[in-house]
């Protein structure tokens, strides 16, 4: 059983444009979220410049003790980060899905701004049903 | 399964150790390459603190490793503020074990344990260099 706790998603900027949280535990209020995905962007980027071999684009997968990180960058430089449990399977093929989901709900929508936050009721309903068919 | 390069840092950032098994890409500044993982790692630690989804507030979750495209690095921190870091190719396994293991058998051993080495300095002993590339050895074929 696959336990997916949150998604967010940054733009290429580093600022916050979506965020759900899929469990109780795992609320955050949006400025900490804003901050968090901040740090992270940074991070990301630091990590690629650490990097001991060439062409290397940031950190894909983080395990802690109690959770998995997974995070896809876009080429666009739009990064879907998914918090999960350890051990958790079909994460990188769960963010593909939303990286999908993404560019037929909101980027196709066209009342949407690119890297804006995104309200899309679409996209909302469609990531629902696609995590609640894993978990 | 290759290794890249290997790190031990103490509580206040003092790069103590750093040894080189392959770099493809060397690091353009020495002591910036050494400050900037230092950093991250800070830096990765209380992100991860505060990114814990669990409710339970007594254990601090401690990250282990991230993997990159091109890399994967695995931390391993003591209470006494000494950090191990080692940087292998992404295919790696848990390194954990072994990172415990090289602070028991090589740290331990051939550092703490040298009468001549005082704390928080830099170190370049050959006993240890020797133990942590037989162990290095041993461990990935």
């Amino acid at each position: 059983m696959a336990t997916i706790f949150s998604l967010v998603i940054i733009n290429k900027s580093g600022g916050l444009i979506f965020q759900k949280d899929f469990t109780e535990t795992a609320r955050v209020d949006t400025n900490e979220a804003m901050t968090q995905a901040s740090i992270w962007h940074s991070l990301h980027a630091i990590s690629a410049q650490l990097s001991p071999a060439h062409g290397d684009t940031g950190i894909e997968m983080l395990e802690a003790d109690t959770f998995n990180l997974h995070c896809f960058l876009a080429p666009t430089g739009t990064k879907f980060v998914l918090t999960c449990a350890p051990r958790t399977a079909g994460m990188e093929v769960l963010l593909q899905t939303i990286y999908e989901l993404y560019s037929d709900y909101v980027l196709k929508n066209p009342f949407y701004e690119m890297e804006m936050p995104i309200r899309c009721a679409a996209f909302d309903q469609h990531l629902l049903n696609e995590i609640r068919s894993r978990s | 399964m290759l290794l890249f390069c290997f790190y031990i840092f103490n509580r206040e950032g003092v790069c103590l150790h750093y040894h080189e098994w392959s770099r493809p890409r060397a690091a353009r500044n020495e002591s910036d390459d050494r400050k900037m993982m230092f950093g991250l790692l800070f830096s990765l630690k209380a992100f991860v603190s505060k990114a814990d989804p669990s409710s339970n507030g007594e254990e601090e979750p401690t990250f282990v490793s991230y993997r990159t495209d091109k890399y994967k690095l695995h931390y391993l921190e003591n209470p006494s503020g000494i950090r191990f870091v080692l940087l292998s190719q992404p295919n790696a396994g848990e390194m954990r074990e072994f990172l415990k293991h090289v602070y028991d058998t090589c740290y331990v051993e051939h550092v703490v344990k040298n009468p001549l080495y005082s704390p928080g300095e830099p170190f370049k002993f050959e006993q240890f260099t020797q133990a942590l590339t037989k162990m290095a050895k041993k461990t990935h074929v």
